[in-house]
């Protein structure tokens, strides 16, 4: 046979091609569900760093099955909210779902995720509200979830992610210290303006202050990125945070109501004397 | 080639197909290929052998098929079949990493698909399977993986250290280090430093190996 001729080229071609699709379709088909599996634990994962659990990860042997198990524990309701601040229970499957596609969810702002969860903090049960948010960084999407309190202002725990931020400077915002600095900061001011958390330059700026965390040195687009993300994601949450709100007031009898008035008071009264320093200076 | 006497399979020259690599003809210090990856995936050790691995299986595999293939390959379009059969491995490579290894193929990000464009595999392709048989070739690529992943591994070894003060993931810099003003080095972290390490490796490697060096 004439190895050179154009019929035999063609044909061998064709069949390399074919042979290789078959191979690479079966693969995918077979490895697939594998795959999904590792994305979903991934986000609830995620989720539940922010409300300070899920985090013997590392070191259990069935990472998806102990992601599960907790996520099902800690993880009470989940629901969707538009941009009015009215919720739609929904399956927390189908709640799961709508964060492979976050960048659609809040253009439309018609179905957004909210997560409830439920932790014990010392004898008395806890309700904390875990949202999704999604922008731009430097070099490519930033992601991450924020938990709030009952108040549905002082920040419980956040977590972020990014897909290609530089190594050492902007890709520093899915590490501990960054995300540590978030705990306990608040997105209303004490008259009850929606401010989000600002990304300021020094750690003088920032110390003391509850509206503000450190931003990244040498990361500055990113650290950009990552305050406008958080200034839109919550701030279509916000008619929804101000309904929480006005029910939480309106039911003085709940111990939880109670420790969370007295944890608001003492932020203001923080904050107070952080203004004060500030005006000092 | 039945007339032949049947080479036992570890012979000198099949050893010398799989070692050769290793040292004296490294794929990265010697040949100066895969650079790019090499300096990408270095700066944690876990990431840097699950590359290795994956660039072992891929060359070694590659070059099997490509043996097999060789007598019927028309060598007009002989690249593009080589490219085939490298895509195909990569993205299976890629596939069962995502399946299995999720963390770390988030890691490696694009460069496990950039092992397509690894040099050392096309090279070892066209410079070896083309023209030997299966088993030694099966035999250099394996070779010329772990040559490629053993420069990874090293460089890796010292980025991790001096870079994030941990070995594999594990703390090894003792807290009091920090606790007395020692500080990891963040620019280990970036590519700039992988390059100077491997530029190390191969001022070491050459002063050792002084028929290598040039005049």
């Amino acid at each position: 046979m004439n190895k050179q001729s154009n019929t035999y080229i063609v044909t061998y071609a064709t069949i390399l091609v074919v042979v290789v699709a078959a191979v690479l379709s079966f693969a995918a088909i077979k490895l697939q569900p594998m795959q999904q599996a590792n994305v979903k634990t991934e986000k609830m994962g995620a989720i539940l760093s922010t409300i300070g659990e899920g985090t013997q990860a590392g070191m259990v042997s069935d990472k998806n099955k102990y992601i599960e198990e907790e996520f099902g524990k800690f993880i009470t309701k989940a629901f969707f909210v538009d941009s009015t601040g009215t919720a739609t229970d929904a399956p927390t499957e189908q709640v799961l779902a709508s964060l492979n596609n976050l960048p659609a969810v809040f253009a439309a702002r018609s179905a957004m995720p909210v997560f409830v969860a439920t932790v014990s903090n010392g004898g008395a049960q806890k309700t904390l509200y875990v949202v999704p948010m999604t922008g731009k960084g430097l070099w490519g999407p930033v992601w991450g979830y924020i938990a709030l309190n009952e108040d549905c202002n002082t920040v419980m725990g956040a977590v972020f992610d990014h897909k290609s931020e530089t190594p050492g400077l902007g890709a520093e915002i899915s590490t501990k210290p960054f995300q540590d600095q978030f705990i306990d900061k608040q997105i209303f001011n004490k008259d009850g303006l929606f401010v989000s958390i600002d990304l300021t330059k020094g750690k003088g700026s920032s110390a003391g202050n509850p509206y503000a965390v450190d931003a990244i040195s040498g990361g500055t687009l990113t650290s950009n990125g990552v305050k406008a993300m958080i200034f839109n994601c919550l701030g279509d949450y916000v008619p929804f945070f101000e309904k929480v709100q006005s029910q939480v007031t309106a039911v003085p009898a709940a111990p939880a109501a109670d420790s969370t008035a007295t944890a608001v008071a003492d932020s203001v009264a923080a904050a107070t004397t952080q203004i004060t320093e500030g005006g000092a200076k | 080639m039945s007339t032949q006497e049947k080479e036992p399979l570890f012979s000198a020259k099949n050893m010398s197909a799989l070692l050769g690599p290793l040292g004296r003809n490294n794929p990265i210090l010697v040949q100066v290929l895969g650079i790019c990856s090499a300096l990408a995936v270095t700066a944690k050790m876990k990431p840097a052998f699950v590359m290795a691995l994956s660039v072992t299986v891929v060359t070694a595999f590659s070059n099997l098929i490509i043996s097999l293939l060789r007598k019927g390959i028309p060598s007009r379009i002989r690249i593009i079949v080589q490219l085939v059969v490298v895509a195909a491995l990569v993205i299976l490579v890629d596939q069962v990493l995502k399946a299995f290894v999720y963390d770390i193929s988030k890691q490696l990000s694009v460069f496990v698909g950039l092992i397509i464009t690894n040099c050392i595999i096309m090279g070892r392709l066209e410079a070896f399977a083309m023209g030997n048989k299966p088993w030694p070739s099966f035999l250099d690529g394996i070779g010329n993986g772990l040559g490629y992943g053993l420069i990874l591994i090293i460089v890796a070894f010292f980025r991790e250290l001096l870079g994030s003060g941990t070995i594999w993931g594990y703390q090894v810099v003792p807290q009091w280090c920090y606790e007395h003003g020692y500080v990891n080095n963040g620019l280990m972290i970036l590519p700039p430093m992988a390059l100077i390490t491997v530029g190390v490796i191969i001022w070491i490697h050459r002063s050792r190996n002084k028929d290598l060096q040039e005049k």
